[in-house]
């Protein structure tokens, strides 16, 4: 049972081939880039569709001013590992579920970031479409690249997701694939295992208690209103 | 000279398109490995398709058990054979082809 936390799809008309592929894969819950209002929809008999958000921005202000707007609407929160002061801003926010490592970027995770990450429950995400498309030297740098942030990450105590990243239906892959990649990436198996499997299932749940109503913070919570008896 | 176990590994190819043949998916499997891994390995692993349905996509492969892991994760990696958009999905491992039907 896992769920894929990234799905890049821009199109609504793949979604239909996206959820067949994820059922015929497994997999149980598919987060989805901006096409769909509400966190989480029941798309078939064993398959969750939930809604993600990437925060876009040159600087804290203007992600901050985003995140405030998005974090009730959507299941899955993730900032791109472009900007060392968003990044720290975003490892020690603990309203970002995710740092997703930019294969096109030059910026690498930094021991710092990973620190502050592990204090706050903040996942490492690596998405494993740029390695589906590219290869020789390309692709070779782009595994020095994720090789490096799965180090720097477990060595911080900052746990890693594995994600497909996929913008069309022949981009998603089966828990077992993906867990050989992450073994690729420098995993140790059964770490490898969980980051396909049970980390990403444990960040639904904890937002899925986030998203109740009565939900303030952490260990609190309304259980019961003054005028209800 | 030590005897290798083998192992077999039984899959199903995803496909976005026209069929792939058996020939082809040999070939891109032995890129893959070759470019992930380097020529040593990729020798060493004694990757082989025993048995491919064209149709279904499903097959079974014979590598050896230290190359498993490799093979799987090069198999993995490959996201098109000859155009066509493809998804390798690993589903069983086992010593022996009848241990794969069990």
């Amino acid at each position: 049972m896992s769920i894929d936390l990234g799905v890049l799809v821009t199109d609504v008309a793949e979604i239909d081939s996206l959820c067949d592929m994820a059922s015929k894969l497994g997999l149980v819950g598919l987060a989805v880039v901006g096409l769909q209002s509400e966190p989480f929809k029941l798309v078939s008999k064993n398959l969750y569709v939930y809604s993600r958000v990437i925060l876009h921005g040159k600087n804290i202000n203007s992600v901050r001013k985003q995140i405030d707007n998005v974090r009730r609407k959507a299941m899955i929160v993730s900032v791109p590992l472009r900007n060392i002061e968003v990044a720290n801003w975003a490892a020690e926010d603990k309203r970002v579920d995710l740092l997703t490592v930019d294969s096109t970027q030059d910026e690498r995770l930094r021991d710092t970031t990973a620190r502050l990450a592990s204090t706050t429950n903040t996942y490492l995400e690596i998405q494993i479409a740029p390695l589906l498309k590219s290869t020789g030297l390309n692709r070779s740098k782009i595994l020095k690249s994720y090789r490096e942030s799965v180090r720097t990450a477990t060595d911080a105590g900052m746990d890693v997701v594995l994600t497909s990243g996929a913008i069309q239906s022949m981009g998603l892959r089966s828990s077992v694939a993906l867990a050989h990649i992450g073994i690729l990436l420098g995993m140790e198996r059964a770490y490898a295992d969980s980051a396909v499997s049970s980390l990403p299932i444990s960040i639904i749940e904890k937002n899925m208690k986030k998203l109740q109503p009565g939900f303030i913070s952490n260990g609190v919570e309304i259980v019961h209103k003054g005028d209800e008896r | 000279m030590k005897k290798v176990r083998r192992r077999y590994l039984y899959f199903k190819l995803h496909r976005d398109g026209s069929q792939i043949e058996e020939k082809q998916l040999s070939l891109t499997l032995w890129k893959s490995l070759l470019s992930l891994y380097g020529e040593i390995k990729a020798a060493d692993s004694k990757l082989y398709v025993i048995d491919y349905d064209e149709t279904t996509g499903e097959g079974i492969l014979q590598c050896t058990l230290p190359s498993l892991q490799q093979v799987i994760a090069a198999a993995v990696v490959i996201g098109e054979i000859n155009g066509t958009a493809v998804s390798f999905e690993p589903k069983r491992t086992s010593g022996t082809i009848k241990g794969l039907n069990r």
